[in-house]
């Protein structure tokens, strides 16, 4: 897999299935996201690596006031969750989906969904997760 | 360390039909009026500003004296730069008469800020997250589950540094507000609502130091600056604009600058009698009363439901209302921080008056991407 410096891509398809592209070092075994070249922790070579596709809420809340430029998405503006996701090794900061805005509680699952197709429900987003689990 | 406060200035802080700049200079005109010096006497400046202006062009008009003048920058923390660099010069032997400057005026609003500056790609700003009031959110939402804390606290010290504020001539919201009405008004990044974030303003703050030796030739009591000790992140730690993080949360800045600034000056949080804390937000201040060892994690609801924080209580934290009731200008706003802690400690602060003669006092900073810095003061 071959990652540009300059803007590495966010998303690849591993057999068929959409993954986030971090990086793992060799050394500390420390992971990012988005990947880059050299380790923040102990400034080793880092290698690509595709992340799980599945992972926890580990906090959340809700952008409720426009958000300025360049942000694209939805006009008028759509109050949104975010949160960050553990993926076990990285957490990822992302727009969740699935729930009522503010229906989500830390520690409930969630699934990746990559962006940047036809289609897409939110055309901003390179990646979004969604609840797997019904809203409490 | 031996340097010591003889002088204190402050423009005070909101909104003002004159220009940042101007705000720096009559901080510093008055600060030094305060040590009964002039600009002549002043062997070394440190001055930071982030919308109004190069901060060592003030030599246009303080006086064309040749004195060295270095402009710094660090965020939030700035002041506690300018400070550093004016402590170093004093301690070094380089200059005998030191003064910080910190001066600011910004737009209304959230401050704006460039994906690129901060190393990221535009996806991230395209995709509504380059927002800094949500990592405010994203990391107390996590804190307050992690340690079983009531979001009602955020409110109470909310309500707290408005009434001190109302007490504070040089402050900017000088109206109460009651709990309810904090934690009722319009939510804007959940668990925070409107009332509970600061705002950017306007204002000028100026400190003037000479060596300790010196300070108590004078007539009048100085203020000892026991530690100023400043540190930046680790790896691990929650910072704003974070695509992602670390699997294990590291302690942050204000842990290490804090533990530094305690074990220099040779005391201990229990010591302090009044303490001014960076309440960029209300979790801002509820996370940095435990980070800087004032109270274990989680058991803030202690501090703040007996009292303990209020003007007269054990250890009075932002006696003049804090970063809330004054807004932030960037450049001033760390040494606003001291220049309380000073009058408290002198007996000099009016209405807000610490009572008891406080003798030992803390201020802490902290700013984006994670850094601190934070001092000790005695008298």
């Amino acid at each position: 897999m071959s990652v540009e410096s300059e803007a590495p891509s966010l998303t690849t398809v591993v057999e068929g299935t959409a993954r986030l592209v971090g990086s793992a070092c060799g050394s500390c075994s420390t992971q990012t996201f988005p990947s880059q070249a050299t380790c923040p922790r102990c400034g080793s070579n880092m290698a690509a690596a595709a992340l799980p596709t599945e992972g926890a809420v580990w906090s959340w809340t809700v952008q409720r006031i426009a958000v300025k430029a360049p942000y694209a998405g939805p006009q008028p503006f759509e109050p949104f969750t975010v949160g960050y996701v553990d993926l076990g090794g990285v957490k990822v900061e992302s727009p969740l989906f699935g729930h009522p805005v503010d229906g989500w509680r830390i520690g409930e699952p969630v699934q990746l969904v990559a962006g940047g197709v036809a289609g897409s429900e939110h055309p901003h987003l390179p990646f979004w997760f969604e609840a797997k689990e019904p809203s409490l | 360390m031996s340097v010591s406060i003889i002088g204190v200035g402050l423009h005070p802080f909101g909104r003002f039909p004159i220009s940042g700049r101007e705000m720096g200079l009559i901080a510093a005109r008055s600060a030094l009026a305060d040590a009964g010096l002039t600009w002549d006497d002043v062997n070394f400046a440190a001055g930071g500003s982030r919308d109004g202006g190069h901060a060592d062009a003030l030599v246009s008009e303080l006086g064309l004296t040749g004195t060295p003048f270095m402009s710094v920058y660090n965020g939030c923390a700035t002041g506690g730069s300018a400070l550093l660099a004016a402590t170093y010069a004093i301690e070094s032997g380089h200059a005998e008469v030191a003064m910080a400057i910190g001066f600011d005026k910004h737009d209304r609003g959230a401050f704006a800020s460039s994906a690129a500056e901060y190393g990221l790609q535009d996806w991230y700003a395209e995709a509504g997250m380059m927002v800094t009031t949500q990592f405010f959110a994203l990391k107390l939402q996590r804190y307050l589950h992690d340690h079983n804390l009531d979001k009602r606290l955020l409110s109470e010290l909310i309500a707290k540094s408005l009434r001190n504020g109302s007490i504070t001539p040089h402050a900017w919201r000088r109206n109460p507000l009651s709990v309810d009405e904090i934690a009722e008004g319009t939510m804007v990044n959940d668990p925070l609502t409107k009332y509970m974030f600061c705002s950017p303003s306007e204002g000028g703050a100026a400190i003037v130091l000479t060596s300790t030796e010196k300070a108590r030739q004078l007539p009048y009591p100085s203020v000892e600056l026991k530690a100023v000790e400043f540190r930046t992140r680790k790896f691990g730690t929650f910072e704003v604009f974070s695509p992602w993080l670390a699997e294990d949360i590291t302690k942050g800045a204000t842990v290490h600058a804090s533990k530094a600034a305690f074990e220099t000056a040779g005391v201990g949080p229990e010591d302090i009698d009044v303490a001014q804390l960076q309440d960029t937000e209300a979790g801002a201040e509820l996370m940095h009363l435990a980070e800087c060892g004032f109270c274990e994690h989680g058991e803030q609801g202690d501090l703040i439901m007996s009292g303990a924080l209020e003007i007269n209580g054990r250890l009075p934290v932002n006696t003049d209302g804090g970063c809330i009731a004054n807004g932030e200008p960037i450049g001033a706003s760390g040494l606003r921080q001291i220049i309380e802690c000073a009058l408290q400690l002198q007996g000099r602060a009016g209405d807000r008056q610490v009572p008891g003669d406080p003798r030992t006092a803390f201020t802490q900073v902290y700013g984006a991407p994670g850094l601190s810095t934070c001092t000790v003061l005695a008298r």
